[in-house]
């Protein structure tokens, strides 16, 4: 029999009887099969690593999405439970007056209740499309909620000229990843860009802003939004007399 | 995204289920990523035929498993409170998991670093054949590829891209 089926077989999970004992055979006396075997079987090995890999990366995206998103009033998590009860017997307590007039806003709560990511609409993926560019890897990546990769895919691709898009994105991912620093940075390069995401972008500076616990750059940042853009003026108007 | 559903609708059970032990919630969480993975890995390699009981069971049997190395690990002793013989259900379920994950010979390394330096094509392929476990002709339907031969010849391709590369990294 063909050695080559016979590893085939092997691997696909399709050994016949008679095939498991002839290929115990030959692995016993044929050191060239055996090597064959041994490289195979090393592959499959490290291809298994490489996915565990792969998952637990994904798996710490989507913790740090819990995290962020933790004061959020859909996340059903006990921590967000006690966090509703506690404040609320802090309101009883102090009374409503002096409560707004007395506490500093909670940056963290107000980032996180007008956090959302914002979705990929520049970059279609389709199951069936085999592009392999490194467009799709990054918007892929930003879809699977797999920020890191797709940090690095956007990096990657800025160095390839592109656009204010890809900024946009990036920031997003910083954002995701708790990275406001940098965030702002590329937000800013969008708006001085200027040519798309403009509006969508001081939004998301004024939260990044938020987010860093810089108060007086988030309410000028709104305050611009407001005057010159309609995009999420009411959620901005909301935040502003929070913060005000 | 399947993957990230049963990942938060798991999370906490798993997190209350851990928390008896005493370790830090940064090591349940870690040790929820790891459990979770383990369990993903069994499935794919055929260990975990059909559901006979909830995710949550079978990742609390890993779990429970992982958090046990830790605390070796951690030389912490195992409180008596802690019968480790008292085998419960989800330690049952779970006795046939590959737990442990070897550490990569030499030889695996320079695989794996070349491995990754093939095309994605290349990569997606023989990860669909020696991953998940896909036939030729599985891999032509999923792909769109012409025949099974084109399958066979682009996979003797990669193999022997990755064979050369590693001998010219490696000349003995």
């Amino acid at each position: 029999m063909d050695k080559e089926l016979l590893l085939y077989q092997y691997f696909a999970n399709q050994l016949s009887k008679d095939g498991q004992k002839l290929f115990n055979e030959l692995l016993e006396k044929d050191p060239d099969f055996k090597a064959q075997f041994e490289f195979e079987n090393n592959l499959k090995r490290v291809i298994k690593k490489k996915q565990n890999e792969n998952l637990k990366q994904k798996l710490a995206g989507f913790e740090n999405e819990i995290k962020s998103n933790n004061t959020k009033p859909n996340t059903k998590t006990n921590f967000k439970f006690w966090s509703v009860a506690a404040s609320f017997a802090l309101l009883i307590a102090l009374g409503w007056m002096a409560y707004s007039t007395f506490s500093k806003p909670d940056y963290d709560a107000l980032y996180a209740s007008n956090f959302e990511t914002y979705p990929n609409t520049v970059y279609t993926i389709t199951r069936s499309d085999s592009n392999q560019s490194l467009e799709r890897h990054a918007f892929s990546s930003y879809e699977a909620n797999d920020h890191k990769t797709a940090v690095a895919a956007f990096l990657d691709l800025k160095t390839k000229g592109e656009t204010a898009q890809v900024d946009f994105y990036l920031a997003q991912s910083y954002l995701n990843l708790g990275k406001d620093k940098e965030a702002i940075e590329v937000l800013k390069r969008v708006i001085a860009d200027g040519r798309e995401f403009k509006a969508e972008a001081h939004w998301y500076l004024a939260l990044a802003y938020l987010k860093s616990k810089d108060e007086e750059n988030a309410i000028a940042t709104l305050k611009r939004l407001i005057e010159n853009f309609d995009y999420k003026k009411e959620k901005a108007e909301a935040l502003l007399k929070e913060l005000d | 995204m399947a993957l990230k559903q049963v990942y938060e609708d798991n999370r906490e059970k798993f997190l209350n289920f851990a928390r008896r032990y005493h370790l830090s919630d940064e090591e349940n969480i870690d040790i929820y990523q790891d459990a979770y993975v383990i369990f993903y890995d069994n499935v794919m390699n055929g260990k975990v035929e059909r559901f006979t009981s909830s995710i949550a069971t079978y990742l609390f049997g890993i779990g429970k498993y992982l958090i046990f190395e830790r605390m070796k690990k951690n030389k912490k002793t195992v409180s008596s409170k802690f019968d480790l013989t008292l085998v419960g259900k989800e330690d049952e379920l779970v006795e046939s998991f590959e737990m442990e994950e070897q550490e990569l010979t030499p030889e695996q390394v320079l695989l794996k670093k070349h491995f990754g330096g093939l095309g994605q094509k290349c990569q997606e392929l023989l990860t669909l054949f020696y991953y998940q476990g896909y036939t030729i002709q599985e891999i032509m339907e999923a792909r769109d590829y012409n025949s099974e031969n084109v399958v066979k010849a682009a996979k003797s391709r990669c193999m022997k891209t990755l064979r050369e590369r590693i001998q010219a990294n490696n000349p003995d």
